[in-house]
Parts: structure tokens; C-alpha cells; sequence
């Protein structure tokens, strides 16, 4: 068989299987969220976590930033951060511990194909990304920014 | 309610599936001819010092640069057929998925926020410093714990 043929049907076979094992991920997750979301649930989930942020120099509306970036993804937290008056301090700090910390329910299950489990990843993610916040806001501090 | 969540809940996860499968096609030709080219080994030369920081034998150096500049989740057909296929060790598969659970899609991502404001090269340089330590930190641990773990295997075989 023709070597450029066999390749590419190689290719697109394996694509085909990930994209299965993928779409196993990806639709109950969506569909949780979803719910979580009709069901007016993102917000009373916020307001409980805006402790967290103060901790880190940040305003408590920005709660709601950081949890729909834990478990949706960078884009859900994108459109909160768009819409808050907030310094270039504030965001990076937010954009650094979203960059590290997302998309926690999908990417766990994904991780977990390097044999790290999708608690361990979970935990290391989130416990790494807010003392990151907090040496970056830190470092913005020393430099008087 | 449930119809509504169930009709938008769908709705999305469709569209990315789709996206996923958009990506992925072209992405696996491209990993198929890789292979068959030994791409792999050529491309590893470029981030020796990246596997070298994070103490990970050259061949990690493929998924790690596919994870850096595609994601987790895009990259995941690399990373598991690395794992089915035993590429490299169970040990350097672990810190792979401990170094690109912090930093993956670097390009993409960073700049996704860069344009909200946010400082670009302090975001790409602290995210790798902090990817490396937390890496660094995980080999330390699982390094230390590998002696205890076959020394009680050869005495669970003998």
C-alpha cells in the first residue's frame, strides 16, 4: 500500500479513537456544568469561596473567575475577567493561578493517562496555582506595582 | 428544566467533540509521519535542556513539547499512546503529567490573557519556573520512595 496512504489512515483512525475517549469526558462534564448553572448554583458557590481570594490580593467578585476556570474552562473565566475593572496587578495574578489551575474535571480524567490520578493532579493543581497567586502578588508588592 | 439543560449541555459538548475531532485528524497524520520519520529524536535535541531540567530521559521530550504547545486535552491522544505503547517509564510518565498539569499550551493560553491585561513574559517565565520546581519536588519524592518499594518486592518474591 501506498506509504503517504497507510500514514494517513493511521492517523486518522487513532484521532477517531481519541476523539471517542474524549467525547466520554467531555459530554457529562458539560452537562454538569450546565446543570450546575441552571440550576443557579455557580453563584451561592462563589460568594462561599471569595475568602479565599482576599487572601490574594484580590477583589471578592473575582471568586466567581477562579471557580468557573477550575472547573469549566479558561474561557468561562475569561468572560468574568473582561467584564471587572481590574488593575494589571489583579489580572495577572488571576491569569497566572487560572493558567495553572483549569479545566480541573476535564483534564483530571486526561492526566490520569500518565498514571497521576485526577485527586492527586486535582490537589497538586489547586494547592500549586493559589501559592503561586500569592508569590506573584507578593513579587508585584516588592516591586511596588 | 432538564430538557433545557440537557438540549444545551448537549449542544456544547458537541461542538467540542467536533472541535477536538478537527484538531485531532490533522494532529495524528502529523504525529503517524513523525514517527515514521523519526521527528521525535530530531525534535528532542532542541529541549534536552527542558528533559534534562526535570530529570527525564530525552524521548519524554515529544509529548512534553506536543503538551507545551497544544494542551492536555489536545495532546492527549500523544500522551496516551506514549503510555499504551511504554515509551518511556511509568517515572517519567508521572512527572510529564506533574510538569504539564501546570504549563501546557503556553502560546495559546498566555496570550489568550495577555490580552486582558495581563503581563505576558511574567506569566510564561513563572509558570515554567514553578512547573520545574513542583516537577523537581514530585522526582524527589518518587526517587526517594523506589528504593522501599523494590526492596519490598524482592522480598515479596523470595
Amino acid at each position: 500500500m501506498n506509504l503517504h496512504l497507510q500514514l494517513a489512515r493511521d492517523g486518522v483512525l487513532k484521532a477517531l479513537k481519541t476523539t471517542l475517549l474524549l467525547a466520554k469526558i467531555v459530554i457529562p462534564v458539560t452537562l454538569a456544568v450546565v446543570a450546575l448553572e441552571q440550576l443557579g448554583l455557580m453563584i451561592p458557590l462563589a460568594r462561599w469561596f471569595s475568602p479565599v481570594v482576599r487572601f490574594l490580593g484580590l477583589p471578592g467578585e473575582t471568586a466567581l473567575a477562579l471557580l468557573l476556570g477550575f472547573f469549566v474552562n479558561n474561557y468561562a473565566s475569561f468572560g468574568v475577567i473582561a467584564v471587572l475593572p481590574l488593575s494589571a496587578r489583579e489580572v495577572t495574578v488571576l491569569s497566572a493561578i487560572i493558567l495553572t489551575s483549569h479545566s480541573l474535571t476535564m483534564e483530571g480524567p486526561v492526566l490520569k493517562y500518565t498514571g497521576l490520578s485526577p485527586l492527586k493532579s486535582t490537589l497538586i493543581r489547586i494547592a500549586a496555582a493559589l501559592l503561586f497567586g500569592f508569590v506573584i502578588n507578593m513579587i508585584y508588592g516588592w516591586l511596588g506595582g | 428544566m432538564v430538557l433545557s439543560i440537557l438540549i444545551e449541555g448537549l449542544t456544547k459538548s458537541c461542538s467540542t467533540v467536533l472541535l477536538l475531532m478537527a484538531f485531532l485528524i490533522p494532529t495524528m497524520i502529523l504525529f503517524e509521519y513523525a514517527r515514521h520519520y523519526r521527528l521525535i529524536e530530531k525534535l528532542s535535541r532542541y529541549f534536552n535542556w527542558l528533559t534534562r531540567w526535570l530529570t527525564l530521559s530525552p524521548a519524554a521530550a515529544f509529548p512534553l513539547v506536543i503538551g507545551l504547545f497544544f494542551g492536555v486535552v489536545y495532546g492527549a491522544a500523544v500522551l496516551i499512546e506514549f503510555s499504551r505503547q511504554q515509551l518511556i517509564s511509568k517515572r517519567d510518565m508521572v512527572l510529564l503529567g506533574t510538569f504539564l498539569a501546570l504549563n501546557h499550551s503556553i502560546i495559546e493560553d498566555n496570550l489568550l490573557f495577555a490580552a486582558l491585561g495581563a503581563n505576558f513574559p511574567m506569566l510564561l517565565i513563572s509558570r515554567l519556573a514553578l512547573a520545574v520546581v513542583v516537577t523537581r519536588a514530585m522526582a524527589y519524592w518518587l526517587d526517594s520512595k523506589k528504593p522501599v518499594d523494590s526492596s519490598a518486592a524482592t522480598a515479596g518474591k523470595s
